[in-house]
């Protein structure tokens, strides 16, 4: 009755795992591309399925979101930046 | 973001840019100008010619000429050789500003475009961003398969983000910066930048990729002991 221990993971979930994360890397290989092809990757087959890639994309999105209300913000030049520009002016006057 | 108008532009970069009038169709996300009238008349004598209002047409715009140069060149000296660019391109055309647009974001494309035209000159491929910037195999953009989760949403924080864009590659964080900053369409840019739409698109997400990566990275950093 001595019994083996039990892998933690199975060479079935182990191989179930790799294979997953190849339709990961083929999904993400290829976003740019067909965002830039015009193509909306919510539409993905792959995307309904995976909660990483659902991730990602939610992600990028917030980041987006984030830049929108975090920026921007409005920042003063050095102050003698006036006196440049009145000097530049006069001198195309001239 | 919903642009005020459709209407389609005609900016070149590469050559004299053209007068901003002729660009009225182009919406970035701006402020609107200042509605009292003080506001208007400053405009109107700075384009008569009256260099008083020109100045008070400096302090009330110098910030945010300043903040859009320094946003899309990262670099406070560039960033102030380029407003004074500005500034002297604005006084030289104040005169043919018709009022079409707001007066501010007529001054916001005028912006931009001495910028652009000051990265072409600096030999940046505005065309083909990914050949100008990436030309090493692996400086794309990291792949997310294998990585820990990140969570992003909501725990970015202002100076995160700035220090993640300031360290963007110029070509992507021109495009973000157009993009999701500025409130500018991919039309828009492809114009501004002679590509395709497509490729508006595509290095847009390039650049929240990288943007992620360099988030995920800082943020992991903060964590950290």
């Amino acid at each position: 009755m001595n019994s083996q221990p039990k892998p933690a993971v199975t060479p079935v979930e182990a191989q179930s795992a790799e294979h997953k994360e190849a339709e990961c890397a083929e999904f993400q290989s290829h976003m740019a591309e067909r965002i830039g092809a015009g193509e909306n990757l919510l539409d993905d087959p792959h995307l309904t399925d995976c909660e990483r890639c659902q991730r990602l994309v939610e992600e990028l999105a917030a980041i987006a979101q984030a830049a929108r209300l975090l920026l921007p913000v409005e920042e003063e030049p050095h102050e003698d930046l006036w006196e440049k520009i009145q000097r530049a002016i006069t001198h195309e006057s001239a | 973001m919903a642009p005020e108008t459709k209407q389609s532009d005609t900016l070149t970069v590469g050559s004299n840019p053209p007068a901003p009038e002729a660009e009225a169709g182009c919406s970035p996300r701006f402020h609107p100008d200042p509605a009292d009238d003080s506001a208007a008349q400053i405009l109107e004598r700075a384009q008569a010619g009256d260099h008083t209002a020109f100045s008070q047409l400096y302090s009330l715009h110098k910030r945010r000429v300043y903040s859009l140069c320094l946003r899309m060149v990262g670099n406070i000296a560039e960033a102030e050789d380029l407003t004074q660019e500005a500034f002297l391109q604005l006084h030289r055309k104040i005169a043919t500003f018709r009022g079409d647009s707001a007066f501010s974001t007529w001054l916001h494309r005028l912006t931009v475009n001495v910028v652009l035209m000051h990265l072409r000159r600096k030999g940046l491929n505005l065309i083909s961003l990914d050949e100008a910037l990436d030309t090493s195999p692996d400086s794309g953009p990291v792949r997310s398969f294998g990585a820990q989760d990140l969570r992003l949403t909501g725990t970015i924080d202002r100076m995160t983000l700035e220090k993640a864009i300031a360290d963007l590659p110029p070509g992507y964080r021109l495009i973000f910066m157009l993009h999701d900053i500025d409130g500018y369409e991919h039309n828009e840019i492809a114009t501004m930048l002679d590509c395709s739409i497509g490729n508006s698109k595509s290095q847009l997400h390039k650049a929240r990729m990288k943007l992620r990566e360099s988030l995920s990275t800082k943020l992991n950093a903060e964590v950290l002991p």
